[in-house]
């Protein structure tokens, strides 16, 4: 395949996929496409770009096992998507479960990584905005995430959460007026 | 198709979070170090080589074979019903199968010929209560007894024995069976 500047396609991705030969070839190219994508979706749930890293290389390591596995019926980056979160989940959870006995619960607690961390460089009304995200809880989160900042429509998010679109039009309209109300308690308004 | 997407966003926001909208158009203040995307491909494969990380193989689609659906039909629970079942049919089979010995299935009874019962109900007029025997026969229709010695009667008529035959009954009769006669 000659070297090109276009992004591959779904269906040459799978293509090269299914033969041994060219296997790694159709790994590398689905991994060039869709890394960023995921790595921002990671991130804005994790929060901290170390931990992004960590849980993005699971996801990949996840994909490269069972990507034989697809059978096609969604789109590809509909599959994707579900592992990322899913994996992004079980972190957080797993997180929340090793800081369960420490003073500051998992949600203040990333929060405080955020502050910490290097690559976060936002304002204080940017940090707000996050620490008011952490204290959604992580199915309405990543409801939040998906459609505020992939802006993905809620058909998709319906297919990668495994949610009625209704459910989720009144789950992100609940993160909304959560995150006001939290803003509004802290007088930024 | 794009701008459609963000239109829609636009409306929700507008409806629902105004506020958010604002924050939308500032940059979220996350960044990733200088050349990290370009590290991501690597990292993953060197992260695969060294847990040994391996693809699963989708299952081959193929139609399975009869002795593959018997295998999978050969559980130890569907055995036992299958076990059960049979033991079921075998009682039911047992219980209900024609009898060979003549002695405990009423069908015995209805094989006999008409011929071979009256035979029998005339050879042995003295195992039977006469109401049995009257009514082994239909009214008027009751044969004759035919006697050792030839003779026959009809009923109603008295029984007429040659002397020499009554000589040999009185003589084998017990004394009781004499008193009785003559309190007859």
């Amino acid at each position: 395949m000659p070297p090109t500047n276009k992004p591959a396609s779904d269906e040459q991705i799978l293509q090269l996929l299914r033969s041994d030969n060219t296997f790694e070839r159709g790994f590398r190219m689905l991994m060039n496409v869709y890394k960023e994508r995921l790595y921002w979706h990671i991130r804005r749930m994790v929060l901290v770009h170390e931990d992004a890293d960590d849980v993005l290389q699971n996801t990949f390591v996840k994909i490269y096992r069972g990507v034989l596995l697809f059978e096609g019926k969604s789109k590809l980056y509909t599959w994707l998507y579900r592992i990322a979160t899913n994996e992004a989940i079980t972190f957080l959870q797993n997180r929340k479960r090793h800081h369960a006995s420490a003073i500051d619960d998992g949600d203040n607690g990333l929060s405080n990584r955020l502050r910490a961390d290097s690559w976060f460089d936002g304002d204080a009304v940017q940090l707000q905005l996050q620490e008011a995200i952490t204290q959604l809880p992580d199915k309405q989160r990543t409801v939040f995430n998906l459609r505020y900042y992939d802006e993905m429509p809620y058909e998709e998010m319906s297919r990668v959460l495994d949610t009625s679109v209704g459910a989720l039009k009144a789950s992100f309209h609940h993160a909304a007026k959560k995150i006001e109300s939290y803003f509004r308690q802290a007088d930024h308004f | 198709m794009i701008m459609k997407k963000k239109d829609e966003l636009h409306d929700e926001l507008n409806e629902h979070a105004p506020f958010l909208r604002e924050f939308k158009k500032a940059d979220d203040g996350f960044q990733v170090p200088d050349g990290y995307f370009e590290s991501v491909e690597d990292s993953v494969f060197r992260q695969l080589e060294a847990i040994g990380a391996t693809r699963h193989a989708p299952a081959p689609k193929h139609r399975p074979s009869l002795w593959q659906v018997l295998q999978s039909l050969w559980q130890p629970r569907i055995a036992l019903a299958f076990a059960g079942v049979l033991a079921v049919a075998f009682s039911a089979w047992w219980l209900f199968r024609p009898a060979t010995d003549g002695t405990t299935d009423s069908r015995t009874h209805l094989m006999v010929s008409a011929e071979d019962a009256e035979s029998y109900l005339l050879e042995n007029p003295m195992q039977l209560e006469p109401e049995d025997l009257a009514a082994a026969f239909p009214e008027g229709q009751l044969p004759a007894i035919t006697l050792e010695n030839g003779g026959s009667n009809t009923p109603g008529e008295a029984v007429r024995l040659a002397p020499e035959d009554l000589e040999l009954l009185l003589r084998d009769m017990t004394d009781e069976e004499l008193g009785n006669l003559h309190a007859l």
